[in-house]
């Protein structure tokens, strides 16, 4: 095992200095892609102060859900990016595993955010517990509440399970997650004081509709991080379908987390990224300006995927007569047809309770959700049916 | 999906217009040959889908003439045939499906089949695989019958078996008249005594079909130092590309089916069928070999049993690749806590020394401590 923890003090020294790695790529046996990447990476890394907690985050984060690979993420923190999101229930709850193992050798230049669904406190210390332990670490920097939609889901015992978290030195900083009600998930942590992150969802879907919640954060100094950038990513248009060379060629996905980056009131971004190649594009975000022609990209990106897209609005829940939570089907199925990632789809769907997993659209002579957004209701939750159940 | 079952029949028509009919790589390149008696014709590069998670990528490899698509009833915690079935269906006349079963006995083989079909949601597979076969004994008789009373109720087309590379299985799948497709682990890096074997199963009249044909992946590993220039140089120049034109160039290999991912491996990997192997390609695979000795697995099988902790290091070696060959990390590690409660506790670092010897160079005790750190 000598040379194994040669091999291992090897990695460990190339890695200690995130810069210099940066500088060295092609010395690493960095990937090819790489290679045309970056004239000096480590001046493209931009940083922003993450509200109270002080944290110099880069601007673009890794969103670790969905990578599997985890290469990309050890190059992602070479090039400087040093803010990782994953969370207890991801991949089955291997995610954190990867995170973990592939960052160990230099902990103390990142900062790791993960979360719990718990919704107790004794659950979710033994979640917190867990994730270090599959994270390898001591302590967490950041530490979510995992999917809130309201101020009312902070009970009194999950606001102690941070404090005792933090007094025992587990986790640096509160923070919660939301993709539904982030507004008055906002409001509450600029109100309480008693969440010093919230991890969002924003993207040029959404328009100014955060914007005096995300100020209310930034004047409470709550740090915003920013989810969902992409609004779904969707980046396959099919050649031949309209808007497939415009979309394909400027790069919508990258004019969407361009968009993001124009708020100060947003400090990072935590886009999924599995392979070089998204790294190499997310990475040109940082310092680059949104332009005219981003904004032109963005539009057709936004005609291609409004009947697809759930913008997370709030405004179709309790609308099924049927009881589906609406919202939370049309996510899955982007999960399947934006992301790309059919099988993270299929799980979440699988684990709806079983009445709402029943239910199929066909049956109803017509839909009474209606979607101010221009999502075709109907067809999506039909289409997430014949897909999953 | 009308408009694509069309042009899937125009492709398996002609291909003479393909400019026309399919997006800027299309037909034109796509190869045929025939999958031993069979008599399917099958594109010589086939689709694994085992990794896949974006449908979107199997439904643009079938648009482009690709026709030969692979998965199994617990890939994906058995979320990949749904998939499969969902991506394929609107084209399910002109493409072949081939799935597997783990099964052991009769009856839950045919339950397996059962729930394949559904989950594709087609009346029928192509071809029906007893899946990961180590030895000639586990090809029983009531297993061969289950496949020929699911070729008699029409729910299967052909019988398979799969192994990775045991030439035992392959020849007890010759001889035993009733398996029409052997799925084999084959790649540039194996002891060449198995072609003689994949030549005696093509002229027997079996099809051939090749897996793990880029021998681990490893795209984008950074893990050993390597000559200067030689890491790039291999990315640049397309080593797996060179490694699936290897596979091709064996007229007994009727397909080769490497995991794509997304539309760029896709794109390339459809090159192969219309570019020769080249003196190239040789060195380059010569350095990928280099590149990958240490960490690549041949199956060999000459370390079964070596091991007095009772590792199973080939399957141990096997999952570690999966995470950092393959990519998918995930995947190694459900395979590793899937082990036997004793296998996973053993920890290689508590031997004073390693017993086991690779005869291929394989740093065996480092990458089974790494596997530990990173699965256990």
């Amino acid at each position: 095992m000598k040379s194994g923890s040669s091999r291992r003090r090897f990695l460990a020294a190339g890695l200690a200095l995130p810069a210099a790695g940066a500088a060295s790529v092609s010395s690493a046996g960095g990937a090819a892609p790489l290679a045309r990447l970056l004239p000096d990476p480590k001046t493209s890394v931009k940083y922003r102060t993450l509200g109270r907690t002080g944290l110099k985050v880069s601007e673009v984060g890794f969103g670790c859900m969905i990578t599997s690979d985890a290469s990309v993420i050890e190059k992602a923190a070479d090039l400087g990016i040093n803010f990782f999101d994953t969370a207890r229930g991801y991949q089955g709850g291997n995610n954190e595993r990867m995170v973990g193992a592939v960052l160990k050798a230099r902990r103390k230049q990142v900062y790791i955010s993960t979360k719990t669904g718990a919704r107790t406190k004794a659950e979710a210390l033994a979640h917190l517990d867990t994730s270090l332990r599959e994270l390898g670490t001591d302590y967490v920097d950041i530490w979510c509440l995992h999917g809130r939609s309201s101020g009312a889901q902070f009970t009194d015992e999950l606001l102690e399970a941070y404090q005792s978290a933090k007094k025992d030195g587990k986790i640096r900083f509160s923070g919660v997650s939301t993709h539904g009600g982030q507004a008055d998930v906002i409001q509450y942590a600029a109100k309480s004081g008693k969440v010093d992150v919230v991890i969002a969802g924003y993207n040029f879907t959404m328009g100014d509709s955060l914007n005096e919640a995300l100020a209310a954060a930034q004047a409470a100094g709550v740090g915003i991080v920013a989810m969902k950038v992409m609004a779904g990513g969707f980046r396959r248009v099919k050649p031949g379908q309209p808007l497939h060379e415009t979309i394909k060629r400027e790069g919508a996905m990258l004019a969407a987390l361009k968009w993001v980056l124009q708020t100060p009131r947003v400090q990072t971004t935590v886009p999924s990224i599995t392979d070089m190649d998204q790294l190499d594009e997310d990475l040109r975000a940082m310092g680059a300006p949104l332009t005219e022609a981003d904004r032109k990209v963005l539009a057709a990106q936004l005609d291609y995927i409004r009947p697809l897209y759930c913008r997370m609005c709030g405004t179709c829940q309790g609308q099924c007569p049927q009881g589906l939570p609406v919202a939370d089907v049309v996510r899955y199925l982007a999960y399947a047809e934006g992301y790309g990632q059919f099988a993270l789809g299929r799980e979440r769907f699988l684990e709806l309770p079983e009445e709402v997993a029943r239910v199929r659209c066909e049956l109803c002579p017509s839909c009474s959700v209606a979607c101010p957004n221009g999502v075709r209701v109907a067809d999506r939750l039909m289409r997430a049916q014949e897909l999953f159940a | 999906m009308p408009g694509g079952s069309s042009r899937r029949e125009f492709l398996g028509g002609g291909l003479t217009l393909p400019a026309l009919a399919v997006a800027p790589l299309g037909a034109g390149g796509v190869r045929y040959r025939t999958l031993g008696r069979t008599g399917l014709k099958v594109s010589t590069v086939g689709f694994g889908c085992m990794i896949t998670s974006d449908a979107s990528v199997i439904q643009r490899a079938a648009d482009m003439g690709i026709n030969h698509f692979d998965t199994a009833r617990i890939y994906r915690g058995g979320n990949n045939e749904r998939m499969v079935g969902a991506a394929l269906k609107g084209c399910r006349q002109s493409v072949y499906i081939a799935s597997k079963t783990q099964a052991r006995t009769r009856q839950r083989a045919l339950e397996d089949l059962d729930a394949s079909l559904r989950e594709l949601g087609t009346d029928y597979l192509d071809v029906w695989h007893l899946h990961d076969r180590t030895s000639a004994a586990e090809l029983t008789d009531e297993l061969l019958d289950a496949q020929q009373t699911a070729k008699k109720q029409g729910k299967i087309r052909f019988a398979g078996v799969s192994t990775h590379s045991k030439a035992e299985v392959i020849r007890a799948a010759v001889a035993s008249g009733r398996i029409d497709v052997v799925l084999t682990a084959y790649n540039f890096v194996m002891d060449q005594g198995l072609e003689p074997v994949l030549e005696a199963a093509h002229k027997a009249g079996l099809g051939v079909v090749a897996m793990k044909v880029m021998a681990g992946g490893y795209r984008n590993t950074p893990y050993y130092p390597t000559p200067p220039g030689a890491k790039a140089r291999l990315q640049r120049e397309g080593a797996l590309l060179a490694a699936l034109k290897w596979s091709i160039r064996d007229p007994w290999v009727h397909t080769s089916i490497p995991s794509m991912v997304d539309v760029e491996q896709l794109e390339e990997n459809f090159r192969a069928m219309s570019s020769p192997f080249t003196e190239a390609d040789g060195q380059l695979l010569a350095a990928h070999l280099e590149l990958i000795r240490p960490l690549y697995c041949r199956m060999c099988g000459s370390c079964t049993g070596t091991c007095p902790q009772g590792l199973p290091v080939a399957d141990v070696l096997r999952y570690l690749t999966y995470a950092d060959g393959y990519g998918q990390f995930a995947l190694g590690r459900e395979k590793f806590l899937a082990l036997p409660e004793e296998a996973r506790q053993v920890r290689c670092r508590e031997c004073a020394s390693c017993a086991v010897r690779c005869p291929n160079g394989v740093r065996v005790a480092e990458r089974l401590t790494r596997a530990q750190e990173w699965f256990a």
